[in-house]
C-alpha cells in the first residue's frame, strides 16, 4: 500500500491543474467535488499509509525517477515514508480537508471561487511534497512551493492594497529562509556528497560530529530557514500581516500546516542539530524569545485574527523550545494538537467575521454568545485547549513540552534550561490571559458594532451554514480528544515517533504531578486575570497611553524598526541610484552622445550643397591628393 | 615604328584631363556623360598600353569588364536623365540641388 503514496501528491496536483485551467467553466458542485475530494482521497491515502507502515521502523523510500546526475552526485525525485512524515501527512490532509469543506461556506460568494480552491489544492500538493521528500533538493521545492501558495493566498483579494503588501512581505521574508535552506544544501553537498536523507540524516553515526564547523554552519542555515517559515524572531514580521488573506487560508497555512514546516525541518534534521550544540541552543533562545514576545504582543491587539496570529507564533515558539532540549516528539505532538485547536479557533473567528460581514475589530463586537452559539462553543473549547486546561488537547502537549524542558534541565543542570522552563510557564499564563480576553470581549458584554439590520428590520447576525459549522464540530471533537494520544506515562505518539526522531525526555512520578499542577495553575491563573479584567467589571475599550501597553500593542515596534533600519535605507539607496545611475549616468550619457552627434552632423551637412559639380570637384581633389601622397611617399 | 608606352600614357592623361574638366564645367548632363565616357576610355587606353608593354592579358580583361559596365551605366544614366526631363521640363544640372543638407 505504501507504493501508492505518490498518488497522495498527484491527486491535489490534478485538482490544482483542472481547477486552475478550466475551473471557471465548471459548475460549482463540481469545483467543490474536485477541490475537496482530491484532499479527502489524499487523507485516505495518508491513513492507509499509517496502517500499512504499522510498527515498522525502516524508512520506506520510493524513487520516482532519477532527477539530477552530476559526477558522483545523484538526486532522485523520491518520496520517503516514515513515522514522522506519516504524522505530518495525516495532519496536513486531515485538517486540510476540513478547512476545504469550511471554505465552501466561507468563500461561497466570492467571484473567484474556483481560483481559491485551485490555490488551496496547490498548497496541499506543495506541503505534502515538503513533508514527503526523500532528499533536501526535493524538500526545497516543496518549501518554496508552500511559500508561493502562501503568497498567492494572502494576496487572494488582490484589489486590497494592504493584502498585496502583506503578500509581498510574506514572500520576501520567506525567501530569506529559502536562501538559508539553499546555503545549507550547498554545504551538505560539499560535506557529504549527497542530498538523500538516507545518505545524510540516517547515515552512519559520526557523519556529523560535534565541533565540526561545517555542521554548525549547516545547522544555523537550516535554523534561518525554519525561523522564516515558522515566523520566529527575528523573521516573524510577515505572519501578523498575513492575516489579510481569507480566514480559511489563515487557518490552513498560517496556523495548522505551513508555519509548522520549520518545526518539521528541525525534527527531520535531528542528526545535524544534535551535532551542533550552539545551533540547538539558539533554537531554544529563538523559541523562548518568540513565545514570550508573541504572547505579550497578543495581549492588546484589536484585530481578532492578529491575536490568533501572535498566538500561533507563540505556540510555535513552544515547539522550538521543545526541540532545543531534544524533545522532538513532544514538539510534533504539540504540532498536531495545535493544528486542531488553532484551526478551530481560526474557523470560529472566521464564523464571527462572516456573521459580521467582514468586521475583524474586536472593539465593534461583543455579546455574540447567544447569536453565534457554535462559534462561541468552538472558541471556548479551542481557547481552553490553547490555554492548557485539562483534559483538552493543548494541555497534554504543552505539559509534555514543559515537562521535557524541566526534566532535561534537571539532567544537565543547565541554568538556561530552567530559564526556558520559566519562560514556558509565564507564556502559559499570558496565553490564558490573551485568549480569554478575546473570548470575553467578543462573546460577552453587549454588542458594540453598528446595527446590522436585514430588510425585515431584524437583527441580522446569524450563524454560518452547515459547510462551516460541520468542520468546526469535527475539529472541536479533535481539540477535546486529540491530546489523549500523548498522556504522560502512556505517550502513544511519543513511542510511535521514537524510531523516527527519538524519544523525548519526560517527567516521572511526583515531579510529573507537580509539573502538571503548575501547568494547570498557570493556565487557570491567566484565565482568572482575564476574567478579573474583562468580565468581572464592565469593560470598555479606551485609549491607553501606558508605554508598556503601547510597546506590547505595537509588537515592540519591530516593524517600525525594520522599516527604519532596513526598508527605508534600501528605498533611499534605490531612489539615490535612480537619480545617479539612471537619470544622470545612463540617460544623461546617452543624451550627451546624441547631442554630440547632432552638433557634428549640423556642421557636416554644410558640405552637402546639392550641386553635383561640387561633389565631382571634391572627388577630383581627393584623387589628386591620393596621387600626390603616393608620389611623394615613393 | 613602335609607339612608346609613354606616348600612350600622355595621350591617356590628356584625354582624362579633358574629361575631368568637361564634368566640372559643363551644365548639360548629356555632355557630362560624354566627358565621363572620355575619362573611362582614357583609363581603358592606359590598361591596354600597359598590357601591351608587359605582354600580359590582364589589362584586356579589365577593359572588357569596364566596357560592359560602362554600357550598362550609360543605359541607367540616360534613363535617369530622361525621367528628370519628363518631370522637370529642363535639364540644367545646377538646378538639381534638392538633395542638399
Amino acid at each position: 500500500m505504501l507504493a501508492y503514496t505518490p498518488l497522495m501528491l498527484a491527486l491535489p496536483l490534478a485538482g490544482f491543474i483542472i481547477l486552475g485551467a478550466g475551473g471557471n467553466s465548471l459548475p460549482k458542485w463540481l469545483v467543490n467535488l474536485i477541490g475537496c475530494g482530491s484532499v479527502a482521497l489524499a487523507f485516505i491515502l495518508a491513513l492507509t499509509d499509517f496502517f500499512a507502515y504499522g510498527a515498522s521502523s525502516a524508512p520506506y523510500d520510493i524513487v520516482l525517477w532519477r532527477w539530477v546526475t552530476s559526477g558522483t552526485l545523484e538526486i532522485h525525485a523520491g518520496l520517503l515514508v516514515d513515522k514522522l512524515s506519516i504524522i505530518m501527512t495525516m495532519v496536513v490532509t486531515g485538517v486540510g480537508f476540513l478547512i476545504h469543506i469550511y471554505s465552501i461556506g466561507y468563500m461561497g460568494e466570492d467571484p473567484a471561487y474556483e481560483r481559491f480552491f485551485a490555490f488551496m489544492n496547490f498548497f496541499i500538493t506543495a506541503m505534502l511534497l515538503l513533508v514527503l521528500a526523500d532528499n533536501f533538493l526535493f524538500l526545497l521545492i516543496g518549501w518554496a512551493g508552500v511559500g508561493l501558495a502562501s503568497f498567492l493566498l494572502i494576496g487572494f483579494w488582490w484589489r486590497k492594497p494592504s493584502a498585496v503588501k502583506a503578500a509581498q512581505k510574506a514572500f520576501v521574508v520567506n525567501v530569506i529562509g529559502d536562501f538559508g535552506l539553499m546555503i545549507a544544501i550547498f554545504l551538505l553537498v560539499g560535506k557529504t556528497g549527497s542530498l538523500n536523507f538516507t545518505d545524510t540524516l540516517f547515515a552512519r553515526a559520526g557523519l556529523f560530529s560535534a565541533g565540526d564547523q561545517t555542521t554548525t554552519i549547516i545547522a544555523f542555515m537550516l535554523l534561518i530557514a525554519a525561523a522564516a517559515k515558522s515566523a520566529q524572531l527575528p523573521l516573524h514580521v510577515w505572519l501578523p500581516d498575513a492575516m489579510e488573506g481569507p480566514t480559511p487560508v489563515s487557518a490552513l497555512i498560517h496556523a495548522a500546516t505551513m508555519v509548522t514546516a520549520g518545526v518539521y525541518l528541525v525534527a527531520r534534521c535531528t542528526a545535524i542539530f544534535s551535532a551542533a550544540p550552539y545551533a540547538l541552543e539558539t533554537v531554544g533562545i529563538m523559541g523562548g524569545a518568540s513565545a514570550l514576545f508573541a504572547a505579550t504582543a497578543a495581549l492588546f491587539q484589536y484585530d481578532i485574527k492578529r491575536v490568533l496570529a501572535y498566538s500561533t507564533m507563540s505556540q510555535l515558539g513552544y515547539m522550538f523550545m521543545a526541540e532545543s532540549v531534544g524533545a522532538n516528539s513532544a514538539a510534533i505532538f504539540h504540532l498536531t494538537t495545535h493544528a486542531f485547536f488553532k484551526a478551530l479557533l481560526f474557523m470560529s473567528a472566521g464564523a464571527v467575521i462572516h456573521a459580521l460581514h467582514g468586521e475583524q475589530d474586536m472593539r465593534k463586537m461583543g455579546g455574540l454568545r447567544k447569536k453565534l452559539p457554535v462559534a462561541f462553543w468552538s472558541f471556548l473549547i479551542g481557547g481552553l485547549a490553547l490555554a492548557g486546561i485539562p483534559p483538552f488537547a493543548g494541555f497534554w502537549s504543552k505539559d509534555a513540552i514543559l515537562g521535557a524542558i524541566f526534566t532535561q534541565a534537571g539532567a544537565t543542570g543547565s541554568a538556561w534550561e530552567y530559564v526556558l522552563w520559566m519562560i514556558g510557564v509565564i507564556t502559559a499564563i499570558l496565553t490564558g490571559l490573551y485568549i480569554f480576553r478575546l473570548i470575553f470581549v467578543v462573546f460577552y458584554g453587549s454588542y458594540r458594532g453598528a446595527e446590522q439590520k436585514s430588510s425585515g428590520g431584524r437583527f441580522a447576525i446569524h450563524e454560518a451554514g452547515l459547510a462551516m459549522t460541520d468542520p468546526m464540530t469535527a475539529l472541536l471533537a479533535l481539540s477535546i480528544i486529540g491530546g489523549f494520544d500523548g498522556v504522560p506515562g502512556v505517550d502513544t505518539i511519543g513511542n510511535y515517533l521514537q524510531s523516527a526522531i527519538g524519544l523525548s525526555p519526560a517527567a516521572q512520578g511526583s515531579q510529573l504531578v507537580i509539573l502538571l499542577f503548575v501547568g494547570v495553575l498557570a493556565a487557570a491563573g491567566g484565565i482568572f486575570i482575564a476574567w478579573q479584567l474583562y468580565l468581572a467589571r464592565p469593560f470598555r475599550f479606551t485609549p491607553n497611553k501606558n508605554p508598556l501597553y503601547q510597546l506590547f500593542a505595537n509588537a515592540y515596534y519591530i516593524d517600525a524598526l525594520y522599516n527604519a533600519v532596513i526598508v527605508q535605507p534600501i528605498v533611499q539607496l534605490g531612489s539615490g541610484l535612480n537619480t545617479l545611475l539612471e537619470t544622470w549616468t545612463l540617460d544623461g550619457g546617452s543624451r550627451a552622445i546624441a547631442g554630440g552627434v547632432d552638433l557634428l552632423s549640423r556642421a557636416l551637412r554644410k558640405l552637402q550643397s546639392g550641386y553635383a559639380r561640387n561633389y565631382a570637384l571634391s572627388i577630383v581633389i581627393g584623387a589628386l591628393l591620393i596621387v600626390a601622397f603616393v608620389v611623394l611617399n615613393h | 615604328m613602335a609607339v612608346s608606352l609613354n606616348s600612350y600614357l600622355i595621350v591617356s592623361a590628356i584625354l582624362f584631363s579633358i574629361g575631368v574638366i568637361g564634368v566640372l564645367v559643363r551644365r548639360n548632363p548629356l555632355v557630362i556623360f560624354m566627358s565621363i565616357e572620355l575619362m573611362l576610355n582614357a583609363v581603358n587606353l592606359t590598361f591596354m598600353a600597359f598590357a601591351n608593354a608587359l605582354g600580359s592579358v590582364d589589362g584586356w580583361v579589365f577593359v572588357f569588364i569596364s566596357l560592359t559596365v560602362a554600357a550598362a551605366e550609360v543605359v541607367v544614366g540616360l534613363a535617369i536623365i530622361v525621367a528628370i526631363f519628363r518631370t522637370r521640363k529642363e535639364i540644367d544640372i545646377d538646378e538639381m540641388n534638392t538633395l542638399k543638407g
